[in-house]
């Protein structure tokens, strides 16, 4: 059981953040705070596993709750919000991450996925399959269906055969959850499954491309190349 | 006769900077040294033909031609060598926006120092390079050197005028660009900030009332139109594909949730076009269109396909949608008409927007020049 706690001034966003946790039976929120100092002394009576801190409170910024705790005492950190440019401060504290407000149900469930694999193990072995939404259907994709992935910004491609899907996850979430699964980082925007992979072609300049078994091409930059090289060697022995 | 050097070097220029923020950083558009080279060597081959009869030789003769051509080359250094000065004079004295006394004093002064100054180097060049050329720098090479530097200074008013000329054409040039570019950002700015408010009332309409139907699902498009609100006011004025059709994809998601799903999207993106520049927002009126204009208005819902690719340093981005056979009532086309502007307004005649519908369908077509978003 994860023991969780929300430090956030707006008494309906901390409802909403608990009907979304309602979907996580292994997270268990067990305490919130409104202001800066409720949530100071919340930390300091209580050493919860994850901490949801809203970035502005009402007396003072969110980021000085954590700093006042010694490293050691900080509980894993997800920063809330509403500005993408706030984030900063999050990644120097060390958070595992930051929502957006108004928080979407995707994004807190992968919070909660890095959250488990940092205490330990708990996530187990990555999924066989991942959720495609559209509207209100959910496709399942089997993961070895798929041949690459590639980033549109935020949301990914993956494509399988002839059809592409679109997953709204950063394609760096995407390698951290599914790289153990066997996908590989050929370019800055683009991972290959190492089952598809037919050749590796390099070009002079040490770049070059991927060809995979359906016939498609990814491109190849040199910066993953031995990383790939590595993996692939992995899977020949 | 300098004019017609210093105008080929305003030639060539494209009408926008590929960096946005570079918008009101200067304009220049000085001479290069090549056009000043080029026109100062044209002054002096056509002034040479005169100076030679002047000088009465006994006989014509090559070698004599070629010496007076040199004494006009060193005749003219002088100016050549300060030509971009006057540019630079002109653009902190431009005639014609205010202090016309003030800006007319200093013409005037500039006329009497730098015009007696530039003729009497370049005289003195002049006998220097015909008195090497005749055996000696003795005393007789500078004989009369007075009256001729007088006389020669008289002749290079007019010089000294087209100079100015010169000067003052490139800096208003310059000004003009440089208000041109600035009216065409403002004009982009205008007409994206005419598309936000545009699909964010629309979309808050839809989901009011979709709150009483239906609250998970409106809170699914709450939570996708406000990161669409985020992105359309974090973007800058041009964004990669990658960009753009993320921005799209959360765009037709948010529809899709409000249609009840009656929506596919399908995506192909040819893998080079990926990083290409585009206009931010260029295709959510396209994407827009095909929804309320085809497949919100089909029972059983369709499909709109996005695909962009390149070819020729051309980029083209598709939008396909299903749409019913019947037309319905015409739009006003706004959504249209703006993209076709933005177009216009960055790329000119280079860029296009075609439509066509077809019994079923509606097809939406941008091309425009192929640039990297990286760059």
């Amino acid at each position: 059981m994860i023991r969780a706690v929300v430090i956030e001034d707006v008494p309906l966003a901390r409802e909403r953040l608990r009907r979304l946790l309602q979907a996580h039976p292994d997270v268990a929120l067990v305490g919130e705070a409104g202001t800066a100092r409720a949530g100071a002394e919340l930390l300091a009576a209580d050493r919860p596993d994850l901490l949801f801190l809203d970035v502005t409170l009402p007396d003072g910024e969110g980021p000085q709750v954590l700093r006042a705790l010694p490293p050691e005492r900080r509980p894993l950190t997800v920063f809330l919000t509403a500005r993408a440019d706030h984030a900063e401060p999050a990644f120097e504290l060390e958070a595992i991450d930051y929502l957006l407000k108004p928080v979407g149900d995707e994004a807190l469930a992968r919070a909660l996925d890095r959250a488990r694999r940092r205490l330990g193990g708990q996530a187990g072995e990555p999924p066989a399959q991942i959720a495609v939404r559209s509207g209100r259907r959910t496709d399942f994709v089997r993961l070895d269906a798929v041949d690459y992935v590639e980033s549109a910004g935020h949301y990914l491609c993956l494509h399988v055969g002839r059809d592409v899907h679109l997953v709204r996850e950063p394609i760096s979430a995407f390698a951290e959850r599914f790289g153990p699964a066997g996908f590989v980082r050929c370019h800055r925007t683009a991972l290959v499954n190492i089952e598809a992979v037919e050749a590796v072609v390099a070009a002079r300049n040490g770049d070059g491309e991927v060809r995979l078994r359906g016939g498609a091409v990814v491109p190849l930059s040199r910066t993953y190349r031995e990383a790939l090289a590595a993996r692939m060697a992995g899977t020949g022995g | 006769m300098e004019a017609a050097g210093a105008a080929p070097a305003s030639v060539a220029r494209p009408m926008t900077s590929p960096a946005g923020p570079a918008a009101d950083a200067p304009v220049s558009m000085a001479p290069r040294a090549r056009h000043i080279v080029i026109a100062w060597l044209l002054a002096a081959a056509v002034s040479t033909p005169a100076s030679f009869m002047i000088s009465a030789p006994a006989a014509f003769s090559v070698g004599g031609l070629l010496l007076v051509f040199a004494q006009m080359l060193a005749h003219f250094a002088p100016w050549a060598l300060s030509t971009p000065l006057f540019v630079r004079l002109s653009r902190a004295w431009p005639i014609g926006v205010g202090r016309v006394v003030l800006t007319l004093l200093v013409f005037g002064a500039g006329a009497l120092v730098l015009t007696p100054l530039l003729s009497g180097v370049g005289v003195l060049a002049g006998r220097v390079v015909v008195g090497l050329a005749r055996g000696g720098l003795g005393p007789e090479a500078f004989a009369a050197v007075g009256p001729a530097v007088a006389i020669t200074t008289f002749f290079a008013l007019p010089t000294y005028a087209a100079l100015v000329g010169v000067g003052q054409t490139v800096a208003f040039l310059e000004r003009y660009r440089q208000r041109e570019r600035l009216l065409s950002q403002a004009q982009v700015q205008a007409l994206r900030a005419q598309i936000a408010p545009h699909f964010l009332f629309n979309a808050l309409n839809a989901i009011a009332a979709l709150g009483y139907r239906d609250p998970g699902r409106a809170d699914q498009a709450l939570v996708r139109l406000s990161e669409l609100l985020r992105e359309t006011l974090a973007r800058p004025e041009h964004v990669s594909v990658r960009e753009e059709v993320s921005m799209v994809a959360d765009y037709v998601e948010l529809h899709r949730i409000l249609l009840e799903e009656r929506l596919v999207f399908d995506l192909e993106v040819q893998a080079s076009a990926w990083d290409a520049r585009v206009p931010a927002m260029i295709l959510q009126p396209l994407i827009e269109n095909a929804v309320v204009h085809g497949v919100s208005r089909l029972p059983e819902g369709g499909a709109i396909t996005l695909a962009v690719s390149e070819d020729g340093g051309v980029l083209t981005l598709a939008v396909v949608n299903d749409a019913p056979a019947e037309p319905g009532p015409p739009g006003k086309g706004l959504g249209l008409e703006n993209v076709r502007r933005r177009l216009a307004v960055t790329y000119g005649d280079r860029a296009a927007l075609a439509f066509e519908r077809s019994a079923g369908s509606a097809r939406a077509v941008v091309t425009l020049p192929l640039e990297s978003a990286a760059a």
